[in-house]
C-alpha cells in the first residue's frame, strides 16, 4: 500500500520528465523498487537511477520530501552519487566512441581507424596483413568496439599489456566479461584444485579466478580493487556467499600510463577439478578517483633543512635532502590533522627545479618517527647534480569517488 | 712359474667379482625396495674392479633390473671423481632411551653434523625404542626421529630438528640422500580460449647428508609412473613445457631442493600410484680452489682488534684472488670479494661456492654463500653462518643470558671449478591417493 502511494506521488512529481512517458514510468518503477523488501532489488534500482544521471534529479528531490526516513536516506545517497559522478565526469575524459563502416577491409586498416578515435594505444602489428573483416560500428565505446571487430574477424583476440592493447592472431573465443563505456573486466582463467597431503585425510579445495580489469587511457583510477562476491557450483551450492566478507585484492598504485591490472581472486572453497560448469560467479570491482586534494608546497630554495609547509589537512617537513651514492634522497615526515584518504605514493610527490622541470620520485617507508608522524624516504633517481631545486609539492586525496562495477557471469563452461 | 701365477690372478679377479656381483644382481629383483637399492649401493661399493661384471650384467638384464645395474655402473664411474665415500651401514638398538641421547649416539657413530640445540627445550622428549639394522645414516636418523616424534627440515644445507609434528610421509632413501613426498595437487585450468586442461603434481623434497652436499640441482626426472588402473602417468615429451628452472643452490629456499613432479592425472577412481620412479640430477664438487683465513696471532700486549683483523686479508689460489671485505659477526655474515685474472665477475658469480666457518671453541657454523654484488672487476659474496653448537653438552642452554656474538676463528672458502654430475634415484610404490 505504502509503495502504491509512493508511486502515485512520484508520478505526480515527474513533471520535469513529461513527454517521455516511458522514461517516467521507468523512473517511477525504480523509485518504488528503492523501497523494496529485497536488498538486491533496492541495490539494482539505485544503480539504475544513478546511471540515469542528472535528468532524474528533480524527480528524486521531489520524492525525497514525503518519503520515510530510510527511503529518504536511500534517495539522498542516489542524489549524492549522481553529483559525484558528474564531478568525476568533469575529471575523466569522455569515453572514446568508435565509428567504422568496413566492408571486407584489412583488419590492420580497421584498427588504424580505431587508433585514430582513441588515445588508448593499440598494437596490431602481429595481425596478418591479408586478414580482412566486415564490421559496422556507430559510436561504440572502445572495449565493445574491439570485441565486435575481433568477433567479426573470428581470427583475432584482444590481450592487454601494461600500457597498451595488443591484437593477436588467435581463433576468436568469447571470454566471460563485462564492458562499460570506460572499463572492461574479463575473466581470463579459472583454476580449480584439490590438494591432499600423503597419508592425511584433509582435502583442500581451492578456487582462483584471474581477472583482467582495463580502463581507457586517461580514466586511470587512483586505486582499484576487486573482490569475489559470489560463487555457485553446477549443483547450486553457494561456495562464496554474497554479503559475506571476502578479501579484496587491491592495487595500491597505478603507474601513469597503465591501462590494466590483473587480479587473482581466490577462495578456499572451490567446486573441485571435476566441475564442468560454474552456475554463477560474481565479481565486484571498485575504482577510486580523487575528487579533491590537499596540497602543500615546500620551498627548497636556500637548501636549509628542516624545511616545511602545512595545509589544514596535514603538515609536511623535509628533515634532510642529500645525495647517497650519487642519487638525491630526502626524508619526509607527514603530520596529518585529519584522516587522509591515502598514504604518500610516488604520484603524490613532485620535485621541481627553478626552470619548472619535474623529476620522478620513488617513495618508501622511512625510519620510525614521533607519535602521529608518518615518515617516508624519498629517492629521486634522475635528479641531476648542479641543478637548483626550488619546490617539493606534496598532494594527498582528501575526497575520493568510489565507482563500483558488479560483474555477474552465469553458466561458465569449464570443459 | 711367476707368469702362471700372474695369469691365474688376472683371470681370478673377474671371477671373484662375478661371485660378488651375481647375488647382488639377484637382490635387484626383490619386491622390497630397500633391498633393491641397498644392492645398487653395494654393487657401486665394489668399485672399478667390478665394473666389467656390472656392465656385462646390465647388457643381459631387462627392464628395471637393467636400469638399476646401469645406475650402479654409473655410480662406480663417478665415485672416484668426487671423493665422497659411500655411507657405511649401521645398526642401533635401544629400548626406552631419550631421543636426544639416541641422536647423539648416531652423531658419534657416523660423524654427521647434527645440531641438537632445538631439542633441548622445556619439555623433555619422550623415551623411544629403536631397533635399526643394516641402515644408512639417514635411514637410522629418520627412524629415531619417527620414534621420538621429531620433525626434520633442511635449512642452508644443514638439518634442523624440532620437537613434535613428525609426519609419516612416503619417503625413499638412497646412499646419502633422502626424498620425501609432501602433498599432491589435481588441478583443472579453464582459459575459455582453449579446452580446459588437467594437471597432477606431486611435491617432493630432497634432503642429504651435509657431507655429500650437492652444489647444484636440476629438476627431477620421472621415468616411470603408473596408477593402479594401469594408466601411464608420464607426460608425453611433446606435451612437456615450462621446464622448471633448476633451483639456485645459492638461494636459501633452493637449498631445500623442493620440487614438483608433473604427471598426467590418474584415472578417475584410481586408489594408488603403483610406481613412481625417477632420478634427481645433482652436481657434486669435483675440483675446487680453497682458501683459508684465520685470525692472525695477537701481538703480546697489543690491542684486541676483534674481527677487524680479518678484514682486508687477501689469499690467492690459482687464478683467483679472494679478499675479506667486511666481517659482521653480530649479523652472522662475512663479505668476500673474488676476482680472477681469467674470468669476469659475472662468470665468477656463476660458479658454485662452498664455505666453512669455524667458531671459537672449535664449533662449526651452518653456512651458505650468496652473491651480494658485482663491481667492475670483482664479485662480492656474502658468507652467512649460524653456530651449529655441536659441542654443547646435552643440557638446556641458559636463555636468560643473551648469547654473545660468535667469535670467528677460521673461514674456508672453496670455489668449485669443476663438478661431477650424478643421478640420485628415487622410487615409490603403492602411494595412496584416495
Amino acid at each position: 500500500m505504502r509503495s502504491i502511494v509512493l508511486v502515485l506521488l512520484l508520478l505526480g512529481g515527474l513533471g520535469a520528465l513529461r513527454g517521455h512517458s516511458q522514461e517516467d514510468a521507468r523512473v517511477a518503477e525504480l523509485l518504488s523498487k528503492l523501497d523494496d523488501d529485497s536488498i538486491d532489488a533496492r541495490s539494482a534500482a539505485a544503480v539504475a537511477l544513478i546511471d540515469l544521471g542528472r535528468p532524474v534529479l528533480p524527480a528524486l528531490q521531489r520524492a525525497a520530501g514525503p518519503a520515510g526516513v530510510e527511503l529518504k536516506d536511500r534517495i539522498q545517497e542516489v542524489i549524492r552519487k549522481i553529483h559525484e559522478r558528474e564531478r568525476l565526469a568533469a575529471l575523466l575524459p569522455a569515453p572514446s566512441r568508435i565509428t567504422i563502416d568496413a566492408r571486407n577491409l584489412p583488419v590492420r586498416e580497421v584498427f588504424e581507424k580505431v587508433a585514430r578515435q582513441t588515445t588508448t594505444a593499440i598494437d596490431f602489428s602481429n595481425v596478418p596483413e591479408d586478414l580482412r573483416v566486415t564490421v559496422k560500428l556507430d559510436r561504440v565505446p572502445l572495449w565493445k568496439a574491439i570485441e565486435q571487430i575481433c568477433r567479426a574477424s573470428g581470427q583475432i583476440m584482444m590481450d592487454l599489456e601494461t600500457d597498451h592493447v595488443v591484437i593477436s592472431p588467435e581463433p576468436y573465443a568469447a571470454l566471460p566479461s563485462k564492458r562499460t563505456d570506460l572499463f572492461c573486466v574479463t575473466l581470463e582463467k579459472v583454476e580449480l584444485s584439490t590438494e591432499l597431503v600423503f597419508g592425511q585425510q584433509e582435502r583442500y579445495e581451492r578456487f582462483s579466478a584471474d581477472v583482467h580489469v582495463a580502463w581507457e587511457k586517461g580514466a586511470k583510477p587512483f586505486h582499484v580493487s576487486a573482490r569475489l562476491t559470489e560463487l555457485v557450483d553446477e549443483h547450486g551450492n553457494e561456495l562464496v556467499i554474497a554479503g559475506e566478507d571476502s578479501e579484496a585484492a587491491v592495487l595500491s598504485t597505478v603507474a601513469p600510463d597503465q591501462i590494466y591490472r590483473d587480479f587473482l581472486l581466490e577462495s578456499t572453497r572451490g567446486p573441485g577439478p571435476s566441475a564442468t560448469k560454474l552456475s554463477r560467479l560474481k565479481i565486484e570491482v571498485e575504482f577510486e578517483f580523487p575528487l579533491k586534494y590537499a596540497e602543500v608546497r615546500i620551498d627548497l630554495t636556500g637548501g636549509k633543512f628542516p624545511a616545511g609547509a602545512g595545509c589544514p589537512e596535514f603538515d609536511a617537513k623535509i628533515t634532510r635532502m642529500d645525495r647517497i651514492e650519487g642519487a638525491l634522497s630526502a626524508s619526509l615526515v607527514i603530520v596529518p590533522h585529519a584522516v587522509l584518504e591515502d598514504e604518500i605514493t610516488s604520484e603524490s610527490v613532485v620535485l621541481r627545479d627553478k626552470n619548472g622541470k619535474e623529476y620522478p620520485v620513488s617513495v618508501n617507508e622511512g625510519s620510525p618517527a614521533g607519535e602521529n608522524e608518518t615518515p617516508y624516504q624519498l629517492n629521486f633517481p634522475t635528479a641531476p647534480e648542479n641543478v637548483e631545486f626550488t619546490t617539493l609539492i606534496i598532494k594527498v586525496p582528501t575526497e575520493v569517488h568510489r565507482e563500483r562495477l558488479e560483474v555477474e557471469l552465469k553458466d561458465l563452461d569449464l570443459r | 712359474m711367476m707368469t702362471r701365477a700372474l695369469l691365474l690372478l688376472v683371470f681370478a679377479v673377474p671371477v671373484l667379482q662375478d661371485d660378488k656381483v651375481a647375488p647382488l644382481v639377484k637382490e635387484l629383483e626383490s619386491t622390497e625396495l630397500r633391498r633393491v637399492y641397498h644392492a645398487v649401493a653395494d654393487l657401486a661399493a665394489l668399485g672399478e674392479a667390478a665394473l666389467p661384471s656390472v656392465e656385462a650384467a646390465a647388457r643381459e638384464a631387462k627392464g628395471r633390473t637393467r636400469e638399476y645395474l646401469t645406475l650402479a655402473a654409473e655410480e662406480i664411474r663417478s665415485a672416484q671423481a668426487t671423493g665422497i665415500v659411500p655411507p657405511k651401514r649401521i645398526s642401533l638398538k635401544a629400548a626406552d632411551r631419550n631421543v636426544v641421547e639416541l641422536l647423539n649416539d648416531l652423531r658419534a657413530k657416523t660423524g654427521v653434523a647434527l645440531s641438537l640445540e632445538n631439542l633441548q627445550g622445556e619439555e623433555k622428549l619422550p623415551d623411544a625404542a629403536v631397533d635399526i639394522k643394516d641402515c644408512t645414516m639417514l635411514e637410522a636418523f629418520d627412524a629415531i626421529c619417527h620414534a621420538g616424534n621429531v620433525t626434520v627440515t633442511m635449512e642452508n644445507g644443514q638439518f634442523m630438528l624440532y620437537q613434535g609434528d613428525y609426519q609419516d610421509l612416503p619417503r625413499f632413501f638412497y646412499s646419502q640422500y633422502f626424498f620425501r613426498l609432501g602433498n599432491y595437487v589435481l588441478m583443472k585450468t579453464a582459459t575459455f580460449r582453449k579446452p580446459a586442461v588437467q594437471s597432477f603434481k606431486i611435491q617432493m623434497e630432497m634432503l642429504w647428508d651435509p657431507a655429500a652436499a650437492p652444489c647444484r640441482f636440476s629438476p627431477p626426472v620421472v621415468v616411470e609412473a603408473v596408477d593402479d588402473r594401469g594408466k601411464n602417468l608420464l607426460i608425453p615429451p611433446a606435451k612437456k613445457k615450462d621446464v622448471k628452472t633448476p633451483p639456485d643452490p645459492e638461494d636459501e629456499d633452493g637449498q631445500e631442493a623442493m620440487s614438483f613432479l608433473e604427471l598426467q592425472p590418474p584415472t578417475p577412481g584410481a586408489q594408488k600410484i603403483a610406481v613412481l620412479r625417477g632420478f634427481a640430477p645433482i652436481s657434486l664438487p669435483k675440483t675446487k680452489a680453497t682458501v683459508s683465513f684465520s685470525e692472525p696471532p695477537r701481538k703480546e700486549g697489543g690491542p684486541d682488534e676483534g674481527h677487524a683483523s680479518f678484514e682486508g686479508q687477501i689469499r690467492k689460489v690459482g687464478d683467483f684472488t679472494v679478499k675479506i671485505s667486511k666481517v659482521e659477526a653480530a649479523m652472522f655474515r662475512i663479505g668476500v670479494e673474488i676476482s680472477s685474472t681469467k674470468m669476469k665477475p659475472d662468470e665468477i658469480a656463476r660458479l658454485p661456492f662452498l664455505a666453512g666457518v669455524a667458531l671459537k671453541g672449535g664449533d662449526l657454523g651452518r653456512t651458505y654463500v650468496s652473491l651480494w654484488s658485482m663491481k667492475d672487476d670483482v664479485a662480492e659474496l656474502m658468507v652467512s653462518f649460524q653456530p651449529l653448537h655441536l659441542k654443547e653438552p646435552l643440557i638446556r642452554l641458559n636463555e636468560d643470558r643473551p648469547a654473545p656474538p660468535p667469535v670467528i676463528e677460521k673461514l674456508d672458502l672453496s670455489i668449485v671449478t669443476a663438478v661431477q654430475e650424478r643421478r640420485i634415484p628415487f622410487e615409490f610404490r603403492d602411494l595412496k591417493i584416495k
